[in-house]
């Protein structure tokens, strides 16, 4: 046998080995896919279950059950005031004074800031006086 | 060595010998081809099936079930993965502790599952579905030869009894079977995948050979519903229900700018989560599948077809002298009576004579086309499965007394979807709207069947009917300007009205700007109270109150120092 054809067989060989150990490799890191894959579908199956979950536990019917027990309720009719169109009156008040000069030096503090949700605002009552306690002056 | 001179060599064979081999080497050449051929060719289908047998599977991937969210991204119905437990009847063998283990963990009794894997025919049985995971794993524990898993999905609802009629279930194969669920099960539904692998002895997964077909999950499915109005519409009902102690009832909330439904809720209701004892009359969806006598609900439409043909103002002064008004053989009754009446008042006050007076100074067709233009009559269209049309009866055979009493909601029959929906025309500068259920993002047009001023000026009407003269005090909302009907009706008993009421209420508000519009019907109230200006108003205040404040609606009226005292029996009263 020539030397040649002694480094082809040796190649050959080399070659063969190298193919099943890449056949095996690729094996055992498509296996390693699949454990990922059912990895993830078991963590998308647990997203799941937490977001319906979450739905229930933020379900209305429980927050006003929950809130009964700790004793909250929703103010009186009486403890009510409704405030009217304050954001508007605040919108106006924030624009007139950026138009103003030295708005610049004085900032002007964002309307959201000022402006709570003012549909229905609650105000406890002191029993002496029979008026709210802590309501700005001219507020109705 | 010379070989050559060697005649013991010097051999010569027959020439034949050599072409017997040649042809024999040829003819074994030749079976191998016809049997490759064979092999390869004839039968290659065959033994790839075989081939494929021992090692390639096809595998299914599930593909989930779009959810359901309600308008601000809050899930309502949601898939979660669960297990089918099913058995081999020819494999399946427990001794009497896996038996009672198994019964504890599939809470059924041991003689139920005894039965079905002893009893009837072919190999395979469910023995329960739609397990959770958990359970399933425990069954899994117990190692029970013959018993095997099939992945699935159960179907979960996490508000519950509030939403049931409005979102529906599906059946175990994962089906719309009510509500939003049948409704958009084709966008809903996934499409589950395929693909062929190998799996190798111990049953891994261990190369792709083809995939047949991707999994396709279902879409997600946006409604209009916002579930914190939807609790309120529910709580509101049940308390109404309990302190009437009303048979069954509904309320429905709708966008009167684009149509949409907020909320809609009956009772009686059932929790979709658990529906082993759940009855028909539970399923019912009272709100789009009953009809009823509206009752006074329908005058405003009456007195907005008279102002549409001209024929009063809402100043005219109608007539309706000690109550009672003589149609041939049949009288109209007023519960009280009201002398000379404006037509406004005719409304504040749900004066059966005054609206009979009305409708007979208009042709019937007048009336008819407004009633159908409103609806009625017809399917709503909204979407939901066993939609009620109601029944508006031609008007060629109308005959007086039976326009004059259609003029105050009776000898007609609606739905309270119908109702809500033919309100939108005072609630919209004159427009019906379409109803829908899906979120919409943009304006939506609806279609003109009143004049805008019509519109305006029963709406002005109806806001009369919340104060103190009206007959619904009870509908006012702290800050808020609120117009409404009230409607009471006698129910129908084998084609004779008996002493059985269904009390009803259609308003909105802020009336200015018209954001919200509830309709209310209970039936059957039964503890003395059956007006709907005492029944049906509360809950719409209540709910109305509630749902202007989550929602952040700007009151219109922030001075109104409102809670009217509640009306006596009297004002609230009106004719039945």
């Amino acid at each position: 046998m020539r030397r040649s054809d002694f480094a082809l067989f040796v190649c050959l060989i080399i070659c063969a080995i190298a193919v099943v150990h890449t056949q095996h490799r690729s094996i055992r890191v498509f296996v390693d896919l699949e454990r990922e894959k059912t990895r993830g579908d078991e963590l998308a199956a647990d997203l799941r279950r937490l977001q319906a979950q979450r739905a229930t536990l933020v379900a209305s019917n429980r927050v006003e059950h929950v809130a009964s027990e700790m004793k909250m309720h929703l103010p009186d009719t009486h403890a009510v005031i409704v405030m009217g169109n304050q954001r508007q009156d605040l919108a106006d008040l924030s624009s007139a004074a950026q138009s103003l000069a030295f708005a610049e030096a004085v900032p002007v503090r964002p309307i959201e800031s000022l402006a709570k949700p003012q549909s229905l605002m609650s105000a406890e009552k002191d029993p002496k006086t029979k008026q709210p306690t802590h309501l700005a002056k001219g507020a109705r | 060595m010379n070989y050559k001179g060697n005649t013991a060599l010097h051999l010569r064979l027959e020439g034949w010998r050599a072409s017997l081999v040649l042809v024999l080497l040829l003819l074994a050449f030749m079976v191998l081809v016809i049997r490759a051929v064979f092999l390869q060719g004839l039968h290659a289908d065959f033994l790839q099936h075989k081939g494929d047998e021992r090692y390639s599977r096809v595998i299914e991937e599930r593909a989930y079930r779009g959810e359901v969210l309600d308008r601000n991204k809050d899930p309502l119905a949601i898939s979660l993965p669960a297990v089918s437990v099913w058995a081999s009847r020819e494999d399946a063998e427990m001794n009497p502790v896996q038996l009672q283990q198994l019964s504890t963990l599939l809470e059924m009794p041991k003689e139920d599952i005894n039965r079905r894997i002893n009893e009837g025919r072919g190999n395979f049985v469910y023995l329960k579905r739609q397990l959770s995971q958990e359970v399933a794993q425990k069954v899994s524990d117990i190692h029970i030869p013959g018993l095997f898993e099939q992945k699935g999905f159960r179907r979960s609802y996490p508000k519950g009894e509030m939403m049931a009629h409005l979102l529906g279930f599906t059946d175990v194969e994962d089906r719309g079977q009510e509500g939003v669920e049948v409704t958009f099960q084709s966008v809903l539904a996934g499409l589950n995948g395929a693909r062929r692998v190998i799996k190798d002895r111990p049953g891994s997964v261990i190369e792709d050979v083809e995939n047949i077909r991707e999994p396709r999950p279902g879409h997600d499915v946006v409604l209009s519903v916002d579930s914190r109005v939807q609790y309120l519409a529910w709580r509101e009902l049940h308390a109404a229900i309990t302190r009437n102690k009303a048979k069954a009832g509904a309320v429905m909330v709708l966008d009167p700018r684009t149509g949409e439904v907020l909320a809609l809720a009956n009772y009686p209701d059932y929790n979709p989560n658990a529906r082993e004892h759940v009855t028909l009359t539970q399923l019912r969806n009272r709100a789009v599948a009953d009809t009823y006598e509206p009752g006074s609900t329908l005058k405003p439409f009456t007195i907005a077809a008279a102002l549409e043909a001209h024929k009063v103002t809402p100043a005219t002064i109608i007539q309706t002298g000690n109550g009672t008004m003589n149609i041939g053989p049949a009288v109209v009754h007023d519960t009280h009576p009201g002398g000379a009446l404006t037509v406004s008042q005719v409304i504040q006050r749900s004066s059966n004579v005054g609206a009979a007076r009305i409708a007979l100074s208009l042709p019937p067709e007048a009336m008819w086309n407004l009633f159908t233009d409103v609806g009625f009559g017809q399917t709503p269209k909204m979407g939901m499965p066993g939609e009620a049309g109601g029944r508006v009866r031609p008007y060629r055979s109308w005959r007086p007394i039976e326009q004059a009493t259609m003029s105050y909601g009776h000898g007609i029959s609606v739905s309270l979807a119908q109702l809500a929906r033919s309100y939108t025309i005072f609630a919209n500068e004159g427009n019906v709207m379409p109803l829908t259920l899906l979120k919409q993002d943009g304006p939506v047009s609806g279609r003109r069947v009143i004049s805008p001023q019509t519109a305006a000026a029963v709406k002005d009407m109806l806001e009369l009917v919340v104060k103190p003269e009206g007959t619904a005090p009870l509908a006012q909302v702290r800050g808020f300007r609120v117009a409404g009907k009230t409607g009471t009706a006698h129910k129908l008993d084998h084609g004779h009205y008996s002493n059985r009421y269904v009390a009803s209420f259609v308003g909105f508000a802020p009336a200015s700007n018209p954001r919200l519009l509830i309709a209310v019907m209970i039936d059957e109230p039964s503890t003395g109270d059956y007006y709907g200006g005492l029944v049906a108003a509360p809950v719409f205040s209540g709910l109305m109150a509630g749902a202007l404040q989550i929602l952040g609606i700007q009151p219109d009226d922030p001075a109104s120092e409102n809670y009217a005292s509640p009306p006596s029996g009297n004002s609230a009263a009106e004719e039945t």
